[in-house]
C-alpha cells in the first residue's frame, strides 16, 4: 500500500488486489447495514408499510448504526426525535451513496498501473467521509471508546485472533485518509472549496 | 448621554440578543476522528480561516467539546446534518445551556 499523492489532477494511492477486495468489501458491508436497516426484506406488506411509515427515522438500534445517525441532542430527547424525522432519510440515502462510491473507486481500475486507486478532486470529500464511516462502524464493533483505546489497538497481542482483520482495515483506512485529507487540506487553503459554504460561522 | 439606561430598554436588547442568536452547534471529541479531518471539516464546510479552524480542533480534542455555530435553530439542524454527513459527532442546544 502507498499513501495518496497528486498525479494529473487527482489523489492516488497504490493497493495490491487484496488490499481492494477487502476493503470494497468493508465499504459496501457499511453501505448494507444504512439500507437494510431502511427496508426490510419482508413480504408481508402492512409490515412493510408499517416500516415504512416508523423505521427510517427510528432510532437505530445497532450501536454501529447509530454513530452514523447520532442524537442530534444529548438531553432532549423530542428536539432528537424530530431532528431525526427531517434529517435521517436523507442521511442514510447521502451516506450510503457515498459508500458506494468509495467502493466504486475501489473496484475500478483507471490509472494507467493497475494498483493505482484514483479519487478525482470532485469525490475526494465524500470518499473521506465514507472513509470515516467505515472507521467510525470499526470503532464502534471493538468496544473503542477513548483516545488511549484507539492506540492500544495497534498491540496485536491484546487483541482477540478474530478482532485483527478488524484493527488491520482500521489501521489502512486511518492511514489512507490521513494522506488524502492532507492532501485536500493543502488544495483548499490554496483554492477554496467552491459552493461547501452552507454553514453559519460562529 | 443617558446615565442611566432605563430598565424597560435593557430587557428589549437582551430579548434582541437571544433571538439573534438563540442555539448552538457543538462537536465533541471522539477517538476516531482523525485532527486533519476535523480540521478540514472546519475550514472548508464553516468557512472558518485556518488558524480558527485549528483552534476549534485542539478545543474539542482537549476540552471534549467545541461549539462551531451559532444561530436560528433551523440554521443549527443545517450544520448539525452536515457535521453527522461528515462523521462528526455534533448535537445543537440553546445558547447559554
Amino acid at each position: 500500500m502507498k499513501p495518496f499523492r497528486r498525479t494529473r489532477g487527482a489523489y492516488v494511492a497504490r493497493l495490491t488486489d487484496d488490499e481492494r477486495d477487502v476493503l470494497a468489501s468493508a465499504a459496501s458491508d457499511v453501505a448494507s447495514m444504512l439500507e437494510d436497516d431502511e427496508a426490510p426484506e419482508t413480504d408481508d406488506l402492512l409490515a412493510g408499510l408499517a416500516h415504512d411509515l416508523e423505521r427510517p427515522t427510528a432510532r437505530p438500534s445497532d450501536p454501529a448504526v447509530r454513530r452514523l445517525l447520532p442524537d442530534a441532542s444529548r438531553d432532549d430527547d423530542e428536539l432528537a426525535a424530530e431532528f431525526r424525522r427531517l434529517t435521517q432519510a436523507d442521511l442514510r440515502a447521502s451516506k450510503s451513496a457515498g459508500l458506494r462510491r468509495l467502493e466504486a473507486v475501489l473496484t475500478d481500475r483507471p490509472g494507467r498501473k493497475p494498483s493505482e486507486v484514483v479519487v478525482e478532486r470532485g469525490d475526494a470529500r465524500t470518499v473521506a467521509a465514507a472513509i470515516t464511516d467505515i472507521r467510525l462502524v470499526i470503532a464502534e464493533r471493538l468496544g473503542i471508546r477513548t483516545d488511549e483505546q484507539a492506540e492500544a489497538i495497534y498491540d496485536l497481542t491484546a487483541v482477540p485472533v478474530g478482532a485483527r482483520q478488524l484493527v488491520a482495515i482500521y489501521g489502512a483506512l486511518s492511514w489512507l485518509q490521513e494522506s488524502l485529507v492532507t492532501l485536500m487540506l493543502d488544495d483548499a487553503r490554496v483554492t477554496p472549496v467552491d459552493g461547501s459554504s452552507g454553514g453559519s460561522s460562529g | 448621554m443617558p446615565v442611566i439606561t432605563a430598565p424597560q430598554e435593557t430587557a428589549e436588547a437582551a430579548t434582541a440578543a437571544a433571538v439573534a442568536d438563540p442555539w448552538v452547534t457543538i462537536v465533541w471529541n471522539d477517538p476516531v476522528n482523525l485532527m486533519t479531518y476535523v480540521t478540514y471539516v472546519f475550514e472548508t464546510y464553516f468557512g472558518h480561516p485556518r488558524a480558527k479552524a485549528e483552534k476549534l480542533m485542539q478545543q474539542v480534542h482537549q476540552e471534549g467539546r467545541a461549539v462551531v455555530s451559532t444561530g436560528s435553530l433551523e440554521k443549527m439542524e443545517v450544520d448539525v446534518q452536515a457535521m453527522h454527513g461528515f462523521g462528526l459527532w455534533a448535537t445543537l442546544q440553546r445558547s447559554g445551556q
